[in-house]
């Protein structure tokens, strides 16, 4: 690979963490919207307390709950972005394949659901720990999660496992309703080439009216 | 403003249900929409004088419902409620007939501010096609 495609691959990569942080801040301000909301609405118990009217225990508590719950909610999705965000702190580390393919999931819900598309991912039954890049694997991911949400209809199910072969994980990401005769999005050489660089092997299938990415990683990497 | 009527569309639930609590408590009557297809759907049985649109919602996003509101009644007040921020797509809006936008979180008596001059304009809006509708009754008798 030139040097080029290599700058070219750095771009790619901070546009993908540009496009996680947009998305997950989307999330915040919407949980911040709401908590405004609620504390307005103690805000307007407050003075209406102050005028002398009683406010029901009831009322005060399940406000109490609703604010609790976004406040819940913001801490979960600041730990996803946490997560994602230390991905980037080392080339090659050893990691939980599943915790990085779960986490990225996650942060990929509200995209899917803006395409309204249903993401569905399959934890492996045992621990995998991968020695690889795991900021660029879930830039790759994303890349194929992209591909397919152009090209999938809505109401789809993407699904997305990994499991063992021999001295790999592979990973697969399943989308169903693409017929044959369906563009797939120009992505898929900048897919192949983010492989390329990481040593990994992707495959392409696409076979009536379903289509895979097969990623394999290999276990020991150097 | 006691009686205004308010739609607001957004696909957050929560943030609907706590923004109409509020603004009910201070006399308006609240529907809301979680979808750009609700949204249409309501516009179709009441007249609103204010409606708050978000833009990023699943499926038809704030950008498509805006178009087919405004194909459906281009006198409709309505008001962009967003958590993008992005000035582009706040201007894109306002071009295709969006009559303001607000950034969230809102400040309630912004919001309140809004929904009173929206129900100003929509009034100047009836007003106008009272006068013009008089205007051709006469020219039609010859009055």
């Amino acid at each position: 690979m030139n040097k080029r495609d290599h700058q070219n691959l750095k771009a790619e990569s901070l546009a993908f963490f540009g496009s996680i942080t947009a998305s997950v801040t989307h999330e915040l301000t919407n949980v911040i919207a709401i908590i405004n909301e609620l504390t307005g609405l103690l805000d307007d118990m407050y003075y209406a307390a102050k005028q002398g009217q009683i406010i029901e225990g009831d009322r005060l508590g399940n406000l109490h709950g609703r604010l609790s719950r976004q406040v819940n909610r913001g801490k979960e999705i600041v730990k996803r972005l946490n997560k994602f965000a230390h991905s980037s702190d080392h080339e090659r580390i050893e990691s939980d394949l599943n915790e990085i393919l779960r986490n990225l999931v996650e942060l990929m819900q509200r995209p899917a659901d803006m395409k309204k598309i249903q993401l569905n991912y399959e934890p492996a039954l045992e621990e995998f720990r991968l020695t690889a890049n795991p900021f660029e694997l879930q830039h790759l991911i994303f890349r194929c999660f992209r591909t397919l949400f152009d090209s999938a209809e809505e109401n789809s199910a993407i699904k997305l496992r990994a499991n063992r072969s021999g001295d790999n994980y592979v990973v697969t990401i399943d989308c169903p309703n693409i017929s044959d005769e369906s563009p797939i999005s120009d992505d898929t050489e900048l897919i192949r080439k983010l492989a390329a660089f990481q040593g990994w092997d992707l495959e392409l299938k696409r076979d009536d009216g379903e289509f895979s990415f097969i990623l394999s990683l290999p276990i020991a990497q150097m | 403003m006691a009686g205004t009527r308010v739609l607001l569309v957004d696909d957050e639930v929560e943030f609907t249900e706590a923004l109409s609590e509020r603004l009910e408590s201070r006399g308006l009557k609240v529907d809301s929409a979680n979808s750009g297809e609700e949204a249409l759907k309501k516009i179709g049985e009441v007249s609103y004088d204010a409606i708050f649109l978000d833009l990023a919602m699943p499926g038809m996003d704030g950008i498509e419902t805006l178009k087919n509101l405004l194909s459906e009644n281009p006198d409709l007040q309505v008001i962009l409620l967003t958590g993008h921020a992005t000035i582009d797509k706040s201007v894109e809006a306002v071009k295709l007939g969006a009559r303001d936008f607000l950034e969230k979180p809102a400040d309630i008596d912004k919001l309140l501010a809004k929904i009173k001059k929206a129900e100003s304009e929509k009034m100047l809006i009836v007003q106008k096609r009272s006068q013009e509708e008089i205007q051709k009754i006469l020219k039609s008798k010859g009055w």
